[in-house]
């Protein structure tokens, strides 16, 4: 019994002054940080990035017109004489394509792409990529996934259109999921799809009610807010959740 | 012998092997299946967990008649719709100026894009015929502007000098498909009209309208003062107080039929009478011996349980929307203040605790909050609080606002108000926003405003 209580009480000892030995470290010291290391928070692991790219690699190509900001004056080098105009068409008829589809309020989301926008003239050669803490890249896959400025904006346009059903008892059921595919210009590619409920048909009228509420705030949206640079369709699964704002009516 | 001795050997290996290959392809398929059903998994969900309150724009162009008539009751059965959904808040008509669609009948799709132009989000077509038997038929179909479909169809019929009533069911039908909540347009309010000198010889009678004040008309209840009209959320029966035979009584008054009789001949005042959410019995106070106690009456057996016991006040009883609960309003813990008890008349509970006094509570038809009045600082508001005593918020103040009244949907409270000392009381309701304060329209000074269910 005795000797047993001994032996604990050594074997605490020992454990104890064991916890103040260390091993010499045979890892060398690293170099310190020599600049800030550009990071992309990224919502999922996948082998490839699938956002559309913030910034074009040359920025000089003829493609910097199809991401030319609205109403900004851009110097174009008049052409040969006796060149055809593979250049100024594009442009042109890029420029109509903008003007014809209705393009939500620039001043709206001004500063959710100012930073994008900023992105699309030259690099400043004296500052790198490191410095800056951001690089342009191009995109690899299919880019059909947001950027998180997209989601941003894309959130805070559809609350505008959105009459939230707050006026009803048990929220929870209330919940709705609305998929919708988007055209690179931000109109709906194509019909808005009712994901959660599935149907209309069964479910109670305030459900009912809270669905079409949802379907017909997609509707009331479009176009959507996309990034200016966008050249590909885009999907998404919108949940509105009115759980937070119940009562509030 | 070595063979014999490896040969069982040599068959575990090949199983092995087999095992390892079914197993790599098995991984294999599992993995292929991943990568297919990846894409799916991996869409992108956006959180919307902030909307607007703001009211649902609304088109509602006059219904489409051939005939004078025809053409004059669509246009009023429209002008009713409109004003009973600006009414609710939660509708907003939009311009009929902006109507660029004139849809040649009721049957016809109406062409979406020009309504889209309007902003509105919902459209009413409707039309209006007179049957070769006199009687006028209004059919109308409610469109989802932006969902380019069909949400609502139905027709009425009846005498045409019955439109009004077409006009509140067809705003009831609107309200329903578009809230998902139950309208409260097609109903009536009973209501005290005061008239003369103020003081004893004031005029009280009891007088009974369209909820949005039209159609008034004096009920024949008799000659005496009256006060306290309450509606049976099933019938349309009204109980009221009356002095009729001296002292206060409590009366019951078949209003389709005008059949009235006093409920119980007790000895002593009876007073604050409520219906049952079922409506086969009313809760009332009996003033019996100078203790005021809230009893039960079954109306079949007109038999009475006494429900409290206590030496102070207790008064107006109101019971909740599964008749499982009553809440009232007692002096016992020294000011007026709320209190539930069990249909029983067990397990009281105190669930008001905010300073002032609190009087007449009613239980929302929907079961979720009491109305009650509350008289802090020298005024008089209407408020709501949760049934556990929680969340109060008043909804209105002023300097005299009392007895509260229910619409049948729990979504708006009618009130009686006296803006300031002598100005006569006047109706008002207020929806539970507190945001959407009106005046009710009626002939003279009322008070006691009493809402129905909604009518058959």
């Amino acid at each position: 019994m005795r000797l047993g209580w001994i032996g604990s009480v050594l074997a605490h000892v020992i454990m104890l002054v064991a916890t103040f030995v260390a091993w010499p470290r045979d890892a060398p010291d690293l170099p310190p940080p020599s600049g800030v290391v550009p990071v992309e928070i990224i919502d999922k692991i996948t082998d490839v990035t699938n956002v559309t790219a913030v910034a074009p690699m040359e920025p000089e190509t003829p493609d910097d017109a199809q991401v030319a900001p609205d109403g900004a004056p851009q110097a174009v080098a008049p052409p040969e004489p006796d060149a055809p105009e593979p250049i100024a068409d594009p442009r042109q008829k890029q420029k109509k394509q903008e003007k014809s589809r209705r393009v939500v309020e620039a001043s709206d989301y001004a500063g959710f792409f100012d930073a994008a926008k900023k992105n699309q003239g030259r690099p400043n050669p004296s500052t790198t990529d490191a410095e800056r803490g951001e690089r342009p890249r191009d995109r690899i896959g299919a880019g059909t996934d947001m950027t998180m400025t997209e989601t941003d904006a894309i959130n805070s346009h559809v609350q505008r259109c959105w009459r939230a059903p707050a006026d009803l008892p048990y929220p929870e059921r209330l919940i709705v999921k609305v998929r919708i595919r988007l055209n690179a210009d931000g109109s709906l590619a194509a019909a808005p799809e009712l994901v959660s409920p599935r149907s209309l048909g069964g479910v109670d009228p305030a459900t009912r009610v809270a669905a079409e509420a949802a379907m017909r705030a997609v509707r009331v949206c479009e176009p959507f807010p996309v990034a200016p640079n966008r050249t590909e369709r885009v999907n998404a699964v919108l949940n509105f959740d009115p759980r937070l704002m119940a009562g509030a009516n | 012998m070595a063979d014999q001795m490896f040969n069982p050997n040599r068959k575990t290996t090949r199983q092995t092997e087999r095992a390892m290959k079914f197993l790599q392809a098995f991984l294999l398929s599992l993995a292929a299946a991943f990568a297919v059903a990846a894409p799916a998994h991996a869409e992108l969900e956006i959180d919307i967990t902030r909307g607007h309150l703001n009211p649902m724009p609304v088109a509602v162009p006059d219904f489409i008649g051939t005939q004078a008539q025809e053409v004059g009751v669509g246009k009023q059965v429209a002008e009713v719709i409109r004003a009973n959904l600006t009414r609710s808040s939660l509708f907003r008509i939009t311009d009929p100026a902006a109507y660029l669609d004139q849809a040649p009948d009721v049957n016809t799709q109406p062409r979406f894009g020009d309504w889209k132009v309007t902003q509105a989000q919902a459209l009413v077509i409707g039309q209006s015929t007179l049957m070769p038997d006199g009687r006028l038929r209004i059919e109308f179909r409610l469109w989802d502007v932006f969902g380019e479909s069909e949400a609502l169809a139905s027709f009425y019929a009846t005498t045409p000098e019955n439109w009004r009533r077409i006009a509140h069911k067809i705003s009831d039908a609107i309200y329903k498909r578009l809230t998902g909540e139950e309208g409260y347009f097609d109903t009536r309010v009973v209501f005290v009209s005061e008239s003369g000198p103020r003081g004893a010889r004031r005029v009280k009678q009891l007088m009974i309208m369209d909820q949005d004040g039209a159609n008034p008309s004096i009920l024949p209840t008799g000659a005496a003062q009256v006060i306290t009209p309450r509606f049976s959320p099933t019938a349309q029966q009204i109980t009221f107080m009356s002095f009729e035979t001296g002292r206060p009584r409590v009366f019951l008054y078949n209003i389709e039929t005008g059949r009235r009789e006093v409920l119980g001949g007790f000895d002593g005042m009876s007073y604050a009478p409520r219906f049952s959410p079922r409506g086969d019995s009313v809760v009332l106070t009996l003033d019996l011996g100078g203790n005021s106690e809230i009893h039960r009456m079954d109306l079949r057996s007109r038999s009475v349980t006494r429900l409290t016991n206590n030496p102070a006040i207790d008064t107006s009883p109101s019971y909740s929307k599964e008749g499982d609960q009553i809440v009232f309003n007692s002096d016992r813990g020294g000011s007026r203040q709320i209190y539930t008890m069990d249909a029983n008349g067990g397990n009281v509970q105190r669930i008001s605790t905010g300073d002032g006094s609190y009087t007449t509570p009613v239980w929302s038809p929907r079961g979720d909050l009491i109305a009650f009045t509350k008289q802090s600082g020298g005024r008089f508001g209407i408020g709501v609080m949760r049934p556990d005593g929680s969340g109060e918020r008043m909804l209105s103040e002023s300097y005299l606002d009392e007895g509260p009244t229910w619409s049948p949907n729990g979504r708006v409270i009618m009130f009686f108000r006296e803006a300031r000392p002598g100005a006569g009381p006047k109706l008002w309701s207020v929806d539970l926003t507190g945001q959407n304060l009106r005046q009710v329209t009626t002939p003279a000074d009322a008070s006691d405003p009493a809402w129905s269910p909604l009518l058959p």
